[in-house]
């Protein structure tokens, strides 16, 4: 028995980080059309749901693994790419324990705090491997648009659990 | 969608706002130096210095060929430049509000501006 769960929940992991691996490449592939850099964090989805269904513990390894496979699979692991990524997934998934485990927030408030950790984890790589801290301009844009696209992948992650019925 | 939602909204948007008019406050306030100089790199190193307040040309070489940085009211371009593609001399005039540094890739230079001696 004790068996059987431990499989189970191996195999929903699996299946979270592959989803979240096909969602990033696809994210970066055919939704990438938007200025300043601005993207949806589909991916921020399985995180939420994640940190929801398992743990802290699992989340952090499904993020980490996703930029770790999905870097791999593009081709560009250690590059500057995918230093930036890690830092965005770093502190978003650092904002997500607190923010959601400490604070308590709902949810869309996360989803929207963790989206506001991931972009601003990325300037602030970007920012210590150029050497350019002109990018800090970016930030106040990066902020607000981290409203709509945090409400966006916090209301899938709601409608998500929803269905595998799970209380909020 | 909770009350406590709205108010992280707004919190974030206020944020944003500070953030935006306490960087502008800044960079003006940065701006307003006495001496205003732009440096040409070549390979990184500083091959040459240009106050922005005095119009002039200035001559120089890159990796792949001649170029003259023209300098005037406060703003400065690449003119004549020996390169295939002419991405540098076609972004114009740029002046200290422009983030952006001038580059030239087969010429292995750059045109930034710094603010400060």
């Amino acid at each position: 028995m004790m068996r059987n769960q431990s499989i189970k929940k191996m195999v929903y992991l699996t299946l979270l980080a592959a989803m979240a691996i096909a969602i990033n490449l696809f994210e970066s592939a055919y939704l990438a059309f938007m200025p300043f850099g601005i993207r949806f964090g589909l991916a921020n989805i399985i995180a939420l749901i994640t940190i929801e269904l398992f743990g802290i513990q699992e989340m952090l390894g499904i993020n980490l693994m996703r930029v770790m496979l999905s870097s791999l699979l593009r081709g560009t692991i250690f590059g500057s790419t995918f230093w930036i990524s890690a830092g965005g997934v770093l502190l978003s998934s650092l904002c997500l324990i607190v923010v959601r485990k400490g604070l308590k927030f709902p949810i869309y408030s996360t989803s929207m705090i963790s989206a506001i950790g991931h972009s601003v984890g990325q300037v602030m790589v970007v920012m210590m491997i150029y050497q350019q801290i002109h990018l800090m301009y970016i930030i106040p844009i990066l902020l607000i648009s981290s409203i709509p696209t945090g409400v966006l992948t916090g209301m899938i992650a709601v409608g998500t659990l929803k269905r595998l019925k799970v209380q909020l | 969608m909770k009350k406590k939602d709205l108010l992280v909204m707004l919190g974030i948007v206020v944020i944003a706002g500070v953030l935006y008019f306490g960087l502008k406050l800044i960079n003006e306030f940065s701006n307003k130096e006495e001496e205003r100089f732009g440096y040409v790199y070549y390979r990184n190193q500083i091959i040459l210095a240009f106050d922005i307040d005095i119009d002039k040309v200035y001559d120089f070489d890159g990796s792949y060929g001649h170029m003259q940085l023209e300098v005037k009211d406060g703003k400065w371009r690449i003119i004549n430049e020996e390169c295939p593609n002419h991405i540098c001399s076609s972004m114009g005039w740029m002046g200290p509000e422009d983030l952006i540094p001038i580059v030239c890739m087969p010429n292995e230079v750059y045109v930034s501006y710094e603010g400060e001696e």
